[in-house]
């Protein structure tokens, strides 16, 4: 990766040197006595990449960004394949946010600009991956472990939902829906890893419907995959990004893989899903 | 300034990769990435695995022009978007890329003894640099 880069991208996606004559004539400016970069950011809605050391530090007032800006800086971020993207806002000093990989730092860069309207994110998207994954991502070594326990007992649960599901690895974040015959799920288990939600919702969601989630939209999208499941008998791995709103609290958009698993015991039939965050945020309109 | 026109084929980079296809391979998850497409619904839709998909986004494998057609098809833009900003890309920034002529009045000002003359015209050109242009962005 080339290291060092300097750039400026305009509100047209043009890319231009920091500081340079080229761009200070573009903007008729013929002596720079202030901070050029610093105001084209703040109020011409242009956005600073570089890169640092293997990361890319973009500094933009999301408000301001423009589609075309923002299509030409995810360009930048594939090319130079940096480790993390770092996002400081020129709205909100001294504050930063360190995210890994370029399709991460997309959807919070998108995330970030709705607030100008320029940009537009949907709130709900889940999608399957390949099992392969497992196997081939170590960021997922906590479900490929599960993985590996629904082969070996051939989906049989035995002992408590805490000794399958409790490993440390998971960090809490597993939840396991019994199946009734009509297709309505359970609650039977949830962990302590669900941040988002109140305290006390792991233990009065226990017996309650599957989607009787603080955020009733985001239960009912939620559920379906416990339903397909189900209804396949077969494991789903699939990719999630939502928007949970939460009463009380600021609405926030996660990102997660997840591993939906179908389970049997003494004549019941489960559903577990255990997950792995890869980031959640605030949500732009939120802050 | 003019832009010089590309007349030769991009050189491959250091490791020996094609940089044409580096290009388009970026451009392509670009566009995916754009689209909140994940490699796998991307993969499905040009016939390959997630991983072939991957090593081509890499850059570690040439993708074939067929896979190029496909993807076109799968990410809804013309074939020629892959291709768009090569040059720019390759010289890193939108800025200019040194006409031919440029190069060598650089050569005859360093030639010059740095005295009077050469200070004389290092500031005229600065000067006329400084000077607000008519149209916004490069010619």
């Amino acid at each position: 990766m080339a290291s060092g880069r300097d750039l400026i991208l305009d509100d047209t996606g043009r890319v231009w040197r920091t500081g340079s004559q080229a761009l200070m004539a573009s903007l008729h400016i013929g002596r720079r006595d202030y901070d050029l970069t610093r105001y084209v950011i703040r109020n011409l809605g242009f956005v600073r990449f570089r890169t640092i050391r293997g990361d890319a530090r973009v500094t933009l007032h999301p408000r301001f960004l423009t589609r075309p800006a923002f299509e030409s800086l995810i360009h930048l971020l594939v090319s130079h394949d940096c480790d993390r993207t770092i996002i400081e806002r020129a709205d909100v000093p001294n504050h930063i946010e360190i995210i890994p990989g370029v399709e991460d730092a997309a959807a919070r860069l998108a995330d970030l600009a709705t607030a100008g309207g320029q940009l537009t994110r949907a709130d709900f998207y889940r999608e399957e991956l390949s099992l392969r994954r497992l196997r081939d991502d170590r960021r997922l070594s906590a479900l490929s472990a599960v993985m590996r326990r629904w082969r070996s007992t051939q989906g049989e649960l035995r002992g408590d939902f805490a000794a399958t599901f409790g490993d440390p690895a998971l960090r809490g974040r597993a939840m396991v829906i019994r199946f009734t015959g009509d297709l309505r799920g359970v609650v039977e288990y949830a962990g302590d890893g669900f941040t988002c939600f109140d305290p006390s919702w792991r233990s009065s969601v226990l017996g309650h419907d599957m989607s009787e989630q603080p955020d009733p939209q985001y239960g009912q999208r939620i559920a379906a995959a416990y339903v397909e499941t189900h209804i396949a008998q077969s494991p789903r791995l699939e990719f999630v990004e939502a928007v949970i709103r939460v009463p009380g609290c600021s609405a926030r958009r996660s990102r997660y893989e997840r591993l939906l698993l179908p389970w049997r015991r003494d004549g019941a039939t489960f559903v577990s899903a255990v997950s792995v965050l890869r980031t959640s945020f605030a949500t732009a309109s939120s802050m | 300034m003019v832009r010089q026109q590309q007349s030769t084929p991009l050189p491959a980079s250091n490791d020996g990769a094609d940089l044409i296809n580096l290009h388009v391979c970026r451009r392509m998850k670009t566009k995916r990435v754009l689209r909140t497409m994940s490699q796998e619904r991307l993969a499905k839709a040009i016939g390959i695995s997630y991983q072939q998909l991957q090593r081509y986004e890499s850059g570690k494998s040439r993708l074939p022009c067929s896979m190029l057609f496909r993807a076109a098809l799968a990410l809804e833009v013309p074939i020629t978007y892959f291709f768009e900003q090569i040059e720019e890309d390759h010289s890193t920034t939108s800025e200019l890329t040194l006409d031919k002529s440029v190069v060598v009045a650089v050569k005859k000002i360093q030639s010059l003894s740095a005295g009077d003359t050469r200070q004389s015209l290092l500031r005229l050109i600065d000067d006329l640099a400084r000077s607000p242009t008519p149209s916004r962005g490069p010619a």
